[in-house]
């Protein structure tokens, strides 16, 4: 929804992976045949990746260390750019130091259907207070219990419910698309 | 007396879409973030590329006038390390634009907030207060810019009721809150008043941004 989930502490800790990394990897993908540009938007694509399961997971989810996980990413990324061409020399899979990355990524890589498209659309319709509870839930995967406590719920059964209540208004709102 | 609640059945794949939506929705608001890097990055090349060759001229009228300076630099030391004033003066630099990132090509001359991010980005301060003013979302990322313009334009007052107002809210910009408003008590020579937000600042764990900065500056008033 806007870029204010990012904690200050999480915009700094990606915009130096950014900048430390930017040269050398980006170098990488040109050493191997991509222009400039290409190269840029795979390694900003990587970089796009790696915050958003920082979000979701926090810090902890990379044990390898920031760097390390970034360049696997952009690496089984680049890779399957080649396998999209045709190139069937390589496999992603077969690339043992990417292969801790490929269940991260695949989620990130997954292009929406109609259904997701049109629950986005009918999601700009519900309250700000329903979004934040689905949002809570589903992105920032909050138990029920600590999404009582940070909306304000009297118990986690209130919350609960009210999950339940806009699950089935914005069902209602598909249903009558 | 508590209502009945019928729980409709919701079968997994609903469930899973609306964790995808909601996954892509969020998205959104990272790519601004990350395509904001890019022009960071090039921010910080230009700027390297324009100021070392300032820091030698800076450097070499310095030494040539080496001799002259000597006897007052070090009866200042005596006295005190650089003014806070000085301080501020050598510390501050306007907030980066991570908010709403600007970038080439974009066309949005109707949007308010897209063109005072735009004069806010070009260093037109004075220009950039009345714009971000204007604003009838008045957020605490549009306060920080408005008092970021106001400190660089000396309105040390308006600076002040800005950073105010964002570290009552004790909301994501609570560090870049405290950070400008110590600058504000430097420039105004506010010394305790400046220790103790910087101290705040040096008090959290290493990796924690403008704790450095803060302790650098903390040992040089001390």
């Amino acid at each position: 929804m806007s870029e204010s989930l990012l904690t200050e502490d999480q915009r700094a800790t990606i915009t130096e992976l950014y900048n430390d990394n930017r040269d050398r990897l980006v170098g990488w993908l040109i050493s191997r045949g991509k222009d400039k540009t290409d190269a840029l938007d795979l390694y900003q694509q990587s970089v796009l990746a790696v915050t958003e399961r920082l979000v979701k997971h926090g810090i902890d989810h990379f044990r390898q260390g920031l760097p390390a996980y970034l360049f696997s990413v952009m690496k089984y990324m680049y890779y399957l750019s080649l396998k999209k061409k045709g190139d069937k020399s390589v496999d992603p899979l077969e690339d043992e130091k990417v292969l801790n990355i490929s269940a991260d990524i695949e989620e990130f890589m997954l292009e929406p259907d109609d259904q997701i498209v049109n629950l986005r659309q009918k999601m700009q319709e519900l309250d700000k207070k329903s979004y934040e509870m689905l949002r809570l839930f589903y992105y920032e995967g909050k138990s029920m219990r600590e999404i009582a406590a940070i909306m304000g719920y009297s118990s986690e059964q209130v919350a609960k419910t009210t999950k339940y209540r806009v699950l089935n208004k914005l069902r209602k709102m598909i249903k009558n698309t | 007396m508590s209502e009945i609640i019928v729980k409709p059945e919701f079968d997994e794949k609903f469930e899973d879409d609306v964790r995808k939506a909601i996954t892509l929705n969020e998205r959104e608001g990272l790519k601004s973030f990350v395509a904001g890097l890019e022009a960071n990055y090039h921010e910080q090349v230009h700027h390297e590329t324009i100021v070392r060759p300032l820091y030698k001229k800076k450097w070499l009228m310095m030494a040539a006038s080496f001799l002259l300076l000597a006897a007052a630099f070090f009866t200042f030391r005596t006295m005190s390390s650089s003014s806070p004033s000085q301080l501020a003066g050598q510390y501050m630099e306007a907030y980066p634009n991570g908010y709403r990132p600007i970038t080439r090509g974009q066309s949005n001359d109707a949007d308010a907030e897209w063109y005072a991010l735009t004069i806010y980005e070009a260093g037109q301060f004075e220009k950039a207060i009345p714009l971000f003013q204007d604003l009838p979302d008045q957020n605490s990322d549009i306060r920080l810019f408005t008092a970021v313009s106001a400190i660089e334009t000396d309105d040390l007052v308006l600076a002040k009721k800005e950073l105010t107002q964002i570290i009552s809210k004790k909301d994501r910009l609570l560090k870049p809150a405290q950070w400008y408003m110590s600058m504000v008590m430097l420039e105004e020579d506010n010394v305790d008043a400046a220790k103790k937000y910087l101290q705040t600042l040096a008090d959290q764990p290493e990796t924690a941004s403008y704790r450095d900065k803060a302790m650098e500056i903390l040992k040089e008033l001390n």
